[in-house]
């Protein structure tokens, strides 16, 4: 099995020729998988994708748009087991993905891989830019929440640094830092609860946090009005708290599991059992490093629902293959932000009374 | 509580909503009998003007209102009018006319404001807050000539969810006509117009062709190319989102010849669509989304994504009806009849339009339709021509008043 293989070695070590040599009879395995069980998306691969099914690379491989998990259920397992959903705006549909354990347990071993390149094989103290709320309702987990109970498998007696109304106990914050003055620790918040939570809570040097590794991810969200570049964050952090160990990650519901994690040349990596294609807005043709367009995810771990190629509606490029940079290898990504919303023009006002 | 009125060049003035009613009733008073030559004037002298001005060459829905608006055929209006007058009666404008027009087709406002002019009312006309250029160019050669004549008619616009303004406004207003669908309208049904005044209310609504494959196979290329021209117009004039666009195509005569003939026409559409992409890469997304779930509702029994401009679905059975999403998506539906069409219409659709039916067809689906609250079957290609006859309402009819003056006593008694 390409995948066990795959996930065995170290995440980001397998050139791309390499991995999509060892994929692609896997993606095709999985194809037929969600065909044989998930009859949905066989009339999909059989109506809208007509003649695909011996497709001969990872970019003729059918793909599904990401706006479909927000209208259909679909699921290509007969087991019990637990519905995700996006965190999405308010008002806005979620995305509901559902997980078996069998596919729970590929995440699980994808996310231990891809982590282990960054935060190694010991398990540091764990101090999370995020409130203990956000995980208490297994029944109603959001995606921050999954991202949360997620990563506190790798650390050691996590710390919840914000109370429920998502204020900073700087108290508890600075209790922790002194308490483990001298040895590695990590630091997981998303982005802008990083930002706003963390950063702007203290005065440039007030913390010393040269030994911490920080993981974050999802963004700004609605806070999109001050969001600051990916290189300013970095640097405001670096100077602030000696913060020298930054690794966001991209990565969404729809493919939970499969996360690209930034190395120290600030660009996104894809770990060995993911693919990512960027490919022209309109017609879609992948497109060439260099060129930005739609961010195609290919993944090995979507088994309990055929998610395993999404067509999402970020917007992305390629920025190098198997640059070497740490050590890494397989393709790494420049993110560019949401494709901008469509806007039709018509006789029917969206809005009550326009 | 005040409200903007434009005032040309660009600019609006503050108005306090107070001397905006005083200016509307002193507007309302003077008697004006419907189409009379000097609005007839002033309407085709807008159409000149729109027709002789360079910056709206090629702009077709500018074109299509300047040939409405033309003095020839306003005056052919007015003479077919006159034509169904009724004796010891003259006919007059109901009053003030009160205009909500959609926010985002530009044009439509001024067919609106138009007929109800030319019918004799007084107008005021909401524009929507962020009016674009377009509408604001439109309507400073118009201001200037209603300015010329001392019209009292008044553009005007506020945030559209005050409803103390809507309230009040509609209170004076004897004909209110909404357009911009469901949300709007249930909005103003709330809110009583004067004594004795109209509300009419245009609502969303969905619209469809119906053409016979074997007239399509038979066409030469030139008619092939026409009808795809046609077809074209009638959907990417405004994104396939005004409510005349059609998004379902009953297919009539699939059963001879297939519907081999349709594709390949769908394909010229496409052709002419991707000369003037329209189609933003969000909205292609939106498409492949709702093609996808239609595969997974069973809907569909096949899906082509010509280009980003062009979707087209073939449906799997006939209770499926097509969706409106809009932006170039299509679907194809095959009809063993006129009565399968029929079948699916309903109050909500508005305009049929037709291609190679024969005349004993186009009756019966005609008396089909209209049974099901259709009221609008053209030829391919004039689905957003704009027209006195809309939604099933004769707008000439609807914003005149006819007053009876009987010299002699009329035999019989009404008590």
């Amino acid at each position: 099995m390409s995948f066990d293989t795959l996930v065995a070695r170290p995440a980001f070590g397998v050139s791309q020729a390499v991995r999509e040599r060892l994929m692609l009879p896997e993606l095709r395995q999985l194809t037929r998988h969600h065909q044989a069980m998930c009859p949905p998306y066989a009339r999909i691969l059989e109506r809208v994708w007509p003649g695909s099914g011996s497709f001969q690379s990872v970019e003729e491989l059918p793909f599904l748009p990401v706006g479909l998990f927000k209208q259909a259920d679909l699921r290509s397992s007969d087991e019990s087991g637990l519905v995700l959903r996006s965190s999405g705006t308010t008002g806005q549909v979620r995305s509901s993905i559902f997980v078996d354990p069998e596919n729970a347990q590929r995440q699980s071993r994808a996310l231990v891989a891809t982590m282990k390149a960054v935060l190694g094989e010991m398990r540091m103290p764990l101090l999370l830019i995020d409130t203990r709320t956000v995980i208490s309702d297994p029944g109603q987990m959001t995606a921050r929440g999954a991202g949360v109970l997620g990563m506190m498998k790798f650390g050691a007696r996590p710390t919840f640094a914000l109370d429920a109304a998502l204020d900073p106990d700087l108290a508890l914050i600075r209790q922790f830092v002194e308490a483990n003055a001298g040895r590695p620790i990590m630091l997981f918040g998303f982005t802008f609860l990083v930002w706003t939570k963390l950063y702007e809570s203290f005065r440039d040097g007030a913390l010393d946090l040269s030994n911490a590794i920080l993981i974050h991810s999802g963004g700004w969200k609605q806070l999109e009005n001050r969001k600051v570049p990916n290189g300013v964050f970095r640097e405001a952090l670096r100077r602030r708290f000696g913060l020298n160990r930054i690794h966001n990650f991209y990565g969404m519901v729809e493919q939970i599991g499969s996360v690209f994690l930034e190395a120290s040349d600030g660009y996104l990596y894809a770990p060995n059992f993911t693919d990512v294609i960027i490919r022209d807005p309109v017609s879609w043709e992948p497109l060439p490093p260099g060129r930005t367009g739609l961010i195609e995810l290919v993944s090995l771990l979507p088994k309990s629902y055929p998610g395993h190629a999404i067509l999402t509606e970020d917007l992305g490029e390629i920025v190098s293959i198997d640059s070497g940079t740490n050590g890494w290898l397989g393709k790494a990504m420049l993110i560019h932000g949401r494709l901008p919303k469509a806007e039709l023009r018509g006789c029917s006002d969206v809005v009550a009374a326009a | 509580m005040s409200v903007n009125v434009y005032r040309g060049g660009g600019g609006f003035g503050a108005l306090p909503i107070d001397a905006l009613v005083t200016a509307l009733e002193s507007a309302r008073l003077p008697f004006v009998p419907s189409f009379p030559q000097e609005r007839i004037e002033l309407v085709g002298r807008f159409a000149a003007h729109l027709q002789r001005d360079r910056r709206w060459r090629g702009v077709a829905p500018v074109q299509a209102l300047a040939f409405w608006l033309r003095k020839a055929a306003v005056t052919r209006m007015a003479d077919a009018f006159r034509a169904r007058s009724h004796p010891q009666a003259f006919t007059t404008g109901r009053g003030l006319a009160f205009h909500l027009p959609p926010q985002n087709v530009d044009t439509l406002f001024l067919y609106s404001w138009a007929i109800a002019f030319l019918c004799g009312n007084a107008n005021f006309v909401r524009l929507p807050e962020q009016a674009s250029p377009t509408i604001l160019e439109l309507l400073d050669p118009l201001i200037a000539l209603l300015d010329e004549v001392g019209s009292g008619d008044i553009f005007l616009t506020y945030p559209r969810a005050d409803s103390a303004v809507n309230a009040r406004l509609s209170g004076v207003a004897d004909c209110r006509l909404v357009w911009g669908g469901d949300a709007k309208a249930a909005l103003f049904n709330e809110l009583p117009v004067r004594v004795g005044g109209k509300s009419l209310m245009f609502a969303d609504r969905y619209s469809h062709a119906v053409v016979s494959a074997k007239a399509i196979a038979r066409l030469d290329r030139a008619g092939t190319d026409q009808l795809a021209k046609s077809l074209h117009d009638d959907i990417r004039l405004f994104d396939q989102q005004a409510c005349s666009s059609p998004h379902t195509i009953h297919v009539l005569d699939a059963g001879e010849v297939g519907l081999a003939a349709v594709h390949r026409l769908l394909e010229k559409v496409d052709i002419l669509a991707r000369e003037a992409p329209s189609t933003d890469p969000a909205h292609g997304m939106v498409k492949f989304t709702a093609t996808c779930a239609l595969a997974v509702d069973d809907s569909l029994v096949v899906a082509r994504r010509l280009s980003n401009e062009t979707t087209v679905v073939e449906l799997a059975r006939s209770e499926d009806r097509g969706v409106a999403i809009g932006g170039g998506f299509l679907s194809l539906r095959v009809a063993g009849s006129v009565a399968e069409v029929a079948e699916t219409l309903t109050g909500r659709d508005q305009t049929l339009t037709h291609f190679g039916l024969d005349a004993l067809s186009l009756e019966r689906l005609s008396a089909l339709a209209a049974s099901r609250g259709v009221a609008r079957l053209v030829p391919i290609g004039s689905a957003l021509k704009f027209d006195q006859l809309w939604d099933g309402y004769d707008l000439v009819a609807e914003l005149t008043r006819v007053v009876r003056v009987a010299s002699f006593p009329a035999g019989g008694t009404a008590s």
